[in-house]
């Protein structure tokens, strides 16, 4: 009950925040952090409650970014029917490239992942008729629902939010259902889960597939919000940047993946000033980030709480 | 058409031994540490830098190059070991799945420093090479080769042999190679962990760095160099099996064969397709590589 109150409150300043000085520019930030944090969500189900790798998240990101624009500009769908193509897509794409790939560990998984993704970002470049190659999806329609058009920054941000709080509502119950369990116990102990008659590639396969949905929903969203798609964005750059908003947040905790997108997508564009030593300082501060807070911000700061006050915050 | 064949063979084992040395960079930290370096290309980019620096700018001939770039970008990757990977590894050693993604993250990270810290210092541009190799080719049987690929051969495979003796019979290579067999034993008997630690990151920094000496010596030095060397080097690894010497030495040779022959009968588009399709079907199918025993497999 205590969690539903904060969870409304947090909404509700969420919803206030573009009157606290916001112009289209911030309006547009606040949305990326919103599409990313759904993407880091699902991501974390992976990394942090089952304790696998995936660097090629942003492969699902682009195909759920490309499914959705094209099915609503190439087959004049509306909207809604882009957004569950993606969804549909990501998940059915993730559970077919997660049922060999899961059976790989550590290294050799997250080499495998890069390798799917990288092939994915060729297949965007080369397959000119229908991705229209390296020059990407111009002109993609706005968002709209039963009529109502998201035509201006602020009903964006609106309807970002709304499908976030969504993800996260979804993302939250699967954690405390019997599914987050199993996660859990892959992760901590894959002996004791197998023992218990976890079957162990199910669960990690499925973990997977639902993360690479959740990364589908943020690329539809993506493409909506910013009306422009190219592969160049969904390298394996973007996987790891995805994959730094959960670690920083703080693997495996409920709200790290949206704090993690928060501060990465600020960082982004406050180092922009920077100009020529934005990405230097970016990667010294990834670095020391590991050192310094390898738990997460989320993950600290309950340690520090648990220190302080001695007993664990729920959740 | 033979002779134009046997010249993509012989620039495709050539091209192959440097992937041989980068997968032997990688192979060096994932045996002793179980640890992929993502920072193993840009390390790679930083020796055809100093390799530029040291013949131009200090004016060493390139056999002198060679040694001391080496070295200086072993020292590198000291520092590398100390500030970005221990303190990471005291602090989360009990738990190693954390381990894994906090080290990932720590060497992308020390990648992208490397790579714009490059950029800052000499440019995005790419920086020519003085011509160091003779550049009349060699005329064997009558098809003409270019000599520098039997000198990058050449050096490539004898930095190896060199590298294996030092592993084999030097106290330090077999204190090396005990604590990458037996972490705790090793310690027991003697082997300082934290320097044998040091000592595997500056292997590999090194003889990373002299494959992109050698690619730089024909052709350019530029920040980004190191990213498609570093998937190539690392799949070369995949398939003569992770960790292995010898597999890191056939494994680069097979990609760069393959490579070359798919220049020569069907298309230079598709050369990095080999080495994608080759690295998703032998982890699919053969992940433990052409030379090493697969893995028991736990549970």
């Amino acid at each position: 009950m205590k969690s539903i109150l904060v969870l409304v409150a947090v909404v509700g300043a969420l919803c206030v925040l573009p009157f606290l000085g916001g112009n289209a520019y911030t309006l547009h930030i606040y949305g990326l952090v919103g599409i990313y944090a759904i993407v880091a969500m699902g991501l974390n189900l992976v990394f942090g409650y089952t304790g696998q790798i995936s660097l090629g998240h942003a492969a699902y990101f682009a195909v759920g970014a490309y499914i959705s624009a094209m099915t609503t500009i190439d087959l004049g769908m509306p909207y809604i029917i882009g957004l569950l193509a993606a969804i549909v897509a990501t998940f059915i794409l993730g559970y077919l490239v997660g049922t060999p790939s899961l059976k790989l560990e550590g290294a050799y998984l997250g080499m495998a992942t890069i390798g799917f993704g990288e092939i994915v970002k060729m297949t965007l470049v080369n397959w000119e008729d229908v991705t229209r190659g390296p020059t990407g999806i111009s002109r993609i329609p706005q968002p709209e629902l039963f009529g109502l058009d998201f035509n201006t920054p602020l009903l964006r941000y609106y309807f970002v939010l709304g499908v976030a709080v969504i993800a996260f509502i979804v993302y939250w119950n699967l954690v405390r259902s019997h599914y987050g369990t199993r996660f859990v116990a892959v992760r901590d102990s894959a002996k004791a889960a197998s023992a218990m008659g976890i079957d162990l590639q199910r669960t990690k396969t499925l973990a997977f597939a639902i993360s690479t949905a959740f990364a589908g929903v943020g690329g539809s969203l993506y493409a909506h919000v910013n009306r422009y798609i190219a592969p160049d964005a969904f390298g394996l750059g973007e996987s790891i940047n995805l994959l730094v908003m959960t670690v920083i947040g703080g693997m495996g905790t409920l709200v790290g993946p949206i704090v993690g997108a928060a501060v990465v997508v600020y960082l982004r564009e406050s180092l922009q000033v920077l100009a020529d030593f934005n990405m230097l300082i970016y990667g010294l501060l990834l670095m020391l980030l590991m050192v310094f807070v390898p738990r997460g911000l989320i993950g600290s700061f309950k340690l520090f709480w648990q220190k302080r006050w001695g007993h664990a915050e729920s959740q | 058409m033979l002779a134009s064949l046997m010249q993509q063979i012989v620039s495709g084992l050539a091209i192959g031994s440097v992937y041989a040395l980068v997968a032997l960079a990688f192979s060096l930290t994932v045996r002793a540490l179980n640890q992929i370096n993502f920072a193993t290309g840009e390390l790679f980019m930083l020796g055809a830098y100093f390799g530029i620096a040291f013949t131009v700018m200090l004016g060493l001939p390139f056999w002198m190059a060679i040694p001391t770039t080496a070295i200086a970008v072993s020292l590198v990757g000291v520092a590398f070991e100390k500030l970005a990977y221990r303190p990471i590894f005291k602090a989360n050693a009990d738990h190693p799945a954390r381990l894994h993604i906090l080290i990932i993250c720590s060497t992308v990270g020390t990648g992208i420093f490397l790579q714009n810290g490059a950029m800052l210092v000499w440019g995005a541009q790419a920086l020519p090479f003085p011509k160091v190799f003779d550049q009349t080719p060699l005329d064997i049987f009558g098809v003409l080769i270019p000599s520098e690929y039997l000198w990058i051969t050449l050096v490539a495979v004898l930095l190896m042999a060199v590298l294996n003796f030092f592993l084999q019979s030097s106290w330090t290579g077999k204190g090396l190679r005990a604590a990458a067999q037996d972490r705790e034993t090793a310690a027991l008997m003697g082997v300082r962990l934290s320097a044998a630690d040091s000592w595997t990151f500056g292997l590999s920094a090194g003889v990373g760095a002299v494959g992109g000496l050698l690619i730089g010596a024909i052709s350019f030095a530029y920040p980004t160099m190191g990213a498609g060397y570093a998937l190539k080097g690392f799949t070369a690894a995949i398939i003569g099996g992770l960790g292995s010497m010898r597999g890191a030495l056939v494994g680069g040779l097979l990609l760069g064969l393959a490579e070359s022959l798919v220049i020569a009968f069907i298309s230079s588009v598709y050369k990095d397709v080999v080495a994608f399709s080759l690295l998703l079907l032998f982890l699919q199918f053969k992940p433990s590589g052409l030379l090493m025993k697969p893995v028991q497999r736990r549970v």
